[in-house]
């Protein structure tokens, strides 16, 4: 895990972001919301491993 | 400069002017411009061709009739008609429409009758068209030349009045001697003609443009009264002659008497069979006795159409 | 390495950005043409009601008075109307349509297609009032359509830029 992802994930927030602000302003709201949630799960399509990782090293830590 | 003087030529229905009447076909319905072009048709004999809805299509060929009764006409295909003698364009032939002819391409009458509607005793125009009538364009060139010599006084025309019974050809003879006037010929050289086109059959124009051959020196007024017509043409195009089909009310005369007094010649023709018909007939024996015509011109058809039965000089004396 | 990486980066968000800027610029180029066929629609209406030119010849007068897409359709249906073949008007205009190609290099909408075939039918065979009325009637459907058309390029045109950049942005941050 390197600090890049963080940049990754704070630029995709940013410009989801920005790009949901203008759809709502030019009254596709749907638009919008669909961006925001595409947004979410490529952020999340990047973490999930990482939780997966976190979930396992806690497991093997507490050896259950 | 002095004009080289031409002869004329007879030239009854030539090349030029069947291919001319074989255009004609182009205003009609697809279906009835097929069956005519199968039927193989002499175009310099056929005369008319009449469609009316639900009869068969006839024809005036050679003065005989003739049934195309395999083809009953429809509706559909006079509405379609309509639409190519418009150009597709019924609104701008509405004038036309109004007066119940129009001339297409070639000189040809396609006339029409149907329902008429009115507006304050005016026809407005005409609706449900269902009979057409399709005249075409007969000129004969030289139908003039025999009266040629009769009709001119030391190089000038004189005031020519024709006498004829319906059918005999005077306008064609008018259109010719027309045309030989402003063209020029042995007897003098061409000069300016005006024509007062009322019925547009002496011209037959066309988008404004002559459909029969009346001489490089000619003006016309198309579709125009003739006692304005005469005087409009006097004013504006100073013709040396002025030449109008079928005259008869008290107001053409009194234009008559105007541009004689103006020093232009008259060509005039009129419905009767003999000179003391004009001599009886009630605007027309004024003009008589006052002699403003030189020349009466009697046409009649013993023999062929456009037969000259006499000549007469101003004091009704015979010439011929 | 950084290189290539570098390149791939402004090739994105040049594409990106150059479909939204070209999408809002079909749009407007939509609106021109829609304006200049009203201006067209205009001509005809002034020579039918004014000097009562027969279609084909007033087809032929505002072809030559206009340059363009329209210049050829308008005066190949001239040459096409004066042949006098036995098909209908609205025939005619379609056919001439479809060999300028008028629908693949024009910007016009489908429907702004329809509507002028549509309006194509009702040429020719009304009286002067009527034929008028008819020309009046699509006249008011092309003035709304670019009132219509121009309000949205207004809000739409930003829209389309913005988002095309940030588009190619995200992709860039996605692919880095």
């Amino acid at each position: 895990m390197t600090v890049n992802i963080i940049f990754k994930i704070a630029a995709v927030g940013i410009l989801v972001s920005v790009i949901s602000q203008i759809l709502k302003h030019s009254g596709r709201e749907e638009h919008a919301f669909l961006t925001s949630l595409a947004g979410l799960i490529l952020v999340l399509f990047w973490i999930i491993p990482y939780i997966y990782d976190l979930f396992e090293t806690i497991k093997n830590l507490f050896a259950l | 400069m002095r004009e080289p003087v031409r002869k004329c030529q007879v030239d009854v229905m030539g090349e030029g002017s069947v291919e001319k009447n074989r255009d004609v076909l182009r205003i009609f319905a697809l279906s009835v411009r097929k069956i005519l072009e199968g039927l193989d048709l002499d175009f310099g004999k056929l005369q008319e061709i009449r469609l009316r809805v639900g009869m068969p299509l006839i024809l005036l060929y050679d003065n005989h009739e003739y049934l195309v009764d395999k083809k009953i006409v429809s509706r559909e295909e006079i509405n379609e008609t309509v639409e190519y003698v418009c150009n597709y364009s019924v609104y701008a032939y509405e004038e036309e429409l109004r007066q119940g002819f129009v001339t297409v391409q070639g000189g040809h009458r396609v006339g029409f009758a149907g329902k008429i509607v009115c507006e304050n005793d005016r026809v407005k125009s005409i609706k449900n068209i269902s009979f057409i009538n399709v005249r075409l364009a007969h000129e004969v060139i030289g139908a003039a030349n025999v009266i040629l010599p009769y009709v001119y006084d030391k190089g000038f025309p004189m005031h020519t009045l024709i006498i004829s019974p319906p059918g005999c050809g005077k306008t064609t003879i008018l259109r010719d001697l027309v045309r030989s006037v402003s063209e020029g010929n042995a007897y003098a050289k061409g000069m300016t003609v005006g024509v007062v086109d009322e019925r547009s059959e002496i011209a037959a124009c066309y988008m404004g443009i002559p459909q029969n051959k009346i001489g490089m020196r000619t003006d016309v007024l198309d579709c125009c009264p003739k006692e304005k017509g005469m005087i409009m043409l006097i004013r504006s195009m100073s013709p040396k002659v002025i030449a109008v089909d079928e005259i008869g009310q008290s107001k053409d005369i009194e234009a008559l008497k105007y541009v004689a007094g103006c020093g232009c010649k008259l060509f005039v023709t009129v419905h009767g069979t003999r000179l003391e018909d004009i001599k009886s007939k009630p605007f027309l024996q004024d003009t008589v006795k006052d002699e403003i015509w030189e020349r009466y011109i009697v046409l009649d058809n013993v023999g062929h159409v456009g037969n000259i039965n006499s000549i007469y000089d101003k004091k009704g004396i015979r010439l011929k | 390495m950084f290189g290539i990486k570098a390149c791939g980066i402004i090739l994105i968000i040049v594409a990106s950005s150059g479909i939204g800027f070209s999408i809002s610029n079909i749009m407007k180029l939509r609106l021109l043409e829609l304006a200049e066929l009203k201006k067209l629609i205009l001509m005809l209406r002034g020579e039918i009601k004014y000097i009562g030119t027969p279609l084909g010849e007033a087809f032929g007068v505002i072809g030559r008075r206009t340059k363009g897409i329209y210049s050829t359709l308008f005066q190949d249906t001239e040459k096409e109307l004066e042949k006098l073949d036995g098909k209908n008007i609205a025939d005619i205009w379609k056919e001439q349509m479809e060999t300028a190609q008028m629908i693949k290099k024009s910007h016009l909408s489908d429907n702004d297609w329809k509507w002028l075939l549509n309006f194509a039918q009702n040429l020719g065979y009304l009286d002067k009032e009527m034929q008028l009325g008819t020309i009046e009637l699509y006249m008011e459907q092309l003035e709304s359509t670019l009132a219509e058309g121009n309000r949205s390029y207004g809000k739409n045109s930003k829209l389309c830029k913005c988002l095309g950049i940030s588009a190619g942005l995200l992709l860039t941050i996605v692919f880095l």
